[in-house]
């Protein structure tokens, strides 16, 4: 098999995995905090090597790529993809993204892992101005006012809102796909939020890229769920790893990766048959 | 486990692994015309799959650190771990844009290469000197190894007593970058290519409680090269069992990895 190329956020960056590691210096931050500055070189490559992609590309004896920044959203994750097949001869361009480059031949797949929507850039236009923003207007931080005042000015409501930016992110994803599988490289999408999942289901094309989550013989559609009703799916509640005193993490566990990467090679292994 | 370096030349950066691949438009360099420039970023990553320094890591779970630029001499090696620690990392040539301390590794796999990629260190006149060694031994013909030469002379040696005597230096270096990461808390091991310096690791206990031999068919290598003298198979220009057409590589084929891997795993576990 050629390269597989992964897109998400830090669940596939695989944030949180360095507490599984026995290196030292780790730093335990607050719930919900993440330095970059605090983890050390050596914990970052310890995390690859249990993150679902690199358990995916071993298990296909392949390699995957991943871009080098943690979290992210759809955005990020097709500018990242547009970097390393068009950015060429530009090789300082989005280093926080990737420094590498390739050629879409190099992949047999693309998996994606859809994040939270409101993460991406949602355009409007106000006074006269085109703005966005990419938080939600029931967030307390970024330009949520920004978007309220657009709302009030238009007369919308947060489903107004949210719906118009799934439309367009389910859109667009529709697009990114399809533009990668005319190019040669079959894809899958899996999704932390829930979101998108109803706008992919009533897709035949999305529905057929679409990789439900199975785990202890039941199946989800979304990380989250899948998390919720199993909580060692967490990092934070991982006490067989841990003891009593785990880290505050609600990112997938050790175990989730293994369970999100048994999945993946399953559907890929589905195609191949 | 911590991390693992893996310290070496071509063989252990895995030079004509990508041959094993699906990849597309794969340059067929052969030993003579080898430039890292020709490989794709897909190519070099596939690779990293296959060489016995990932194998060894995913078997105990952990991560590997080899240098990015293919080949290199013993010398090259201690300064390429030399510069994991020092800071200098982020504009070297070796790794980009990582720094490390001694507690990130639990091992060092230190790959011997020909030792006649180092250069030869002496005084002549009360000059230090470091020569590199002349491709063929009878001729001398640059500046620096007609010194050489004049040294070997004043000193009544013949080459191959000159030899041994380089040999010999080099091992005292090894040995001693040895006894200074093992020092920093980092055990070292070592596998040889050639048998320039398995004589004297042999007959020093330091050193061959840390020689990796390798295992093939029930039969003990204490080099690669015994091993696949023996066992041409495991070389890439010869594994026509898994490339049809293989090209002039005379580089360890990917069944002759998994041999040094299983070795290294079989040594590190049953100490």
């Amino acid at each position: 098999m050629k390269g597989l190329l992964f897109g998400g956020c830090s669940f596939t960056w695989g944030q949180g995995l360095y507490f599984y590691s026995d290196l030292p210096k780790l730093f335990y931050p607050k719930p919900y905090e993440y330095h970059r500055d605090k983890l050390t070189d050596a914990q970052l490559r310890f995390k690859d090597t249990i993150r679902f992609p690199r358990l995916v590309a071993n298990h296909f004896n392949t390699f995957e790529s991943f871009k080098i920044a943690n979290g992210g959203s759809e955005d990020e994750t097709f500018d990242f993809f547009h970097t390393i097949f068009n950015f060429k001869d530009k090789l300082d361009a989005n280093r926080h993204l990737s420094t590498e480059r390739y050629d879409y031949k190099d992949f047999d797949y693309i998996i994606i892992q859809l994040s939270q929507l409101y993460r991406n850039r949602f355009y409007f236009q106000l006074d006269g101005h085109e703005c966005f923003t990419n938080v939600s207007p029931r967030s307390d931080y970024g330009d949520y006012k920004l978007l309220l005042k657009w709302m009030e000015v238009n007369n919308k409501t947060y489903n107004d809102w949210f719906n118009e930016l799934s439309q367009l992110q389910y859109e667009r994803l529709l697009k990114e796909l399809k533009f990668y599988e005319k190019k040669g490289i079959k894809t899958k999408i899996l999704s932390w939020e829930n979101e998108l999942v109803p706008y992919i289901k009533n897709d035949e094309f999305l529905n057929q890229r679409f990789i439900p989550l199975v785990y202890k013989d039941k199946t989800y559609d979304t990380i989250r769920e899948m998390q919720d009703n199993n909580k060692e799916l967490f990092i934070e509640y991982d006490y067989e790893f841990f003891g009593t005193n785990t880290p505050k993490d609600h990112h997938p566990s050790k175990m989730c990766h293994r369970v999100i990467a048994n999945n993946i090679i399953n559907s890929i292994e589905n195609d191949l048959k | 486990m911590k991390g693992i370096i893996f310290a070496g030349c071509s063989f252990t950066w895995g030079q004509g692994l990508y041959f094993y691949s699906d990849l597309l438009d794969i340059i067929k360099m052969g030993d003579g015309d080898f430039n890292q420039s020709k490989l794709t970023h897909a190519q070099i990553k596939f690779k990293n799959t296959l060489y016995f320094p990932r194998l060894v890591a995913n078997h105990f779970n952990t991560f590997e650190v080899v240098k990015q630029t293919n080949g290199g001499s013993e010398r090259d090696s201690y300064e390429f771990v030399t510069s994991l620690f020092d800071g200098t990392l982020k504009n070297h040539m070796f790794i980009l844009e990582s720094n490390f301390n001694y507690d990130d590794f639990d091992y060092l796999i230190f790959q011997t290469s020909q030792i006649t990629r180092n250069k030869f260190k002496f005084i002549f006149n009360n000059q230090n000197y470091e020569v590199s060694i002349p491709s063929n031994g009878a001729d001398f013909f640059k500046e620096e190894e007609k010194i050489l030469l004049e040294w070997l002379i004043q000193n009544n040696l013949t080459y191959n007593e000159w030899f041994t005597i380089f040999r010999s230096q080099i091992f005292e270096e090894l040995k001693n970058f040895f006894i200074l990461y093992e020092e920093r808390g980092i055990k070292c091991k070592i596998v040889c290519w050639t048998d320039d310096l398995l004589e004297f690791i042999k007959n020093d206990d330091f050193m061959s409680s840390r020689l990796i031999s390798l295992y093939y068919n029930d039969i003990k290598f204490d080099t690669i090269k015994y091993l696949t003298n023996l066992n041409n198979d495991l070389l890439i220009c010869n594994d026509l069992k898994n490339i049809s057409s293989p090209p002039n590589d005379h580089h360890p084929s990917k069944k002759c990895h998994e041999i040094i891997a299983k070795s290294i795993i079989k040594n590190i576990e049953n100490k």
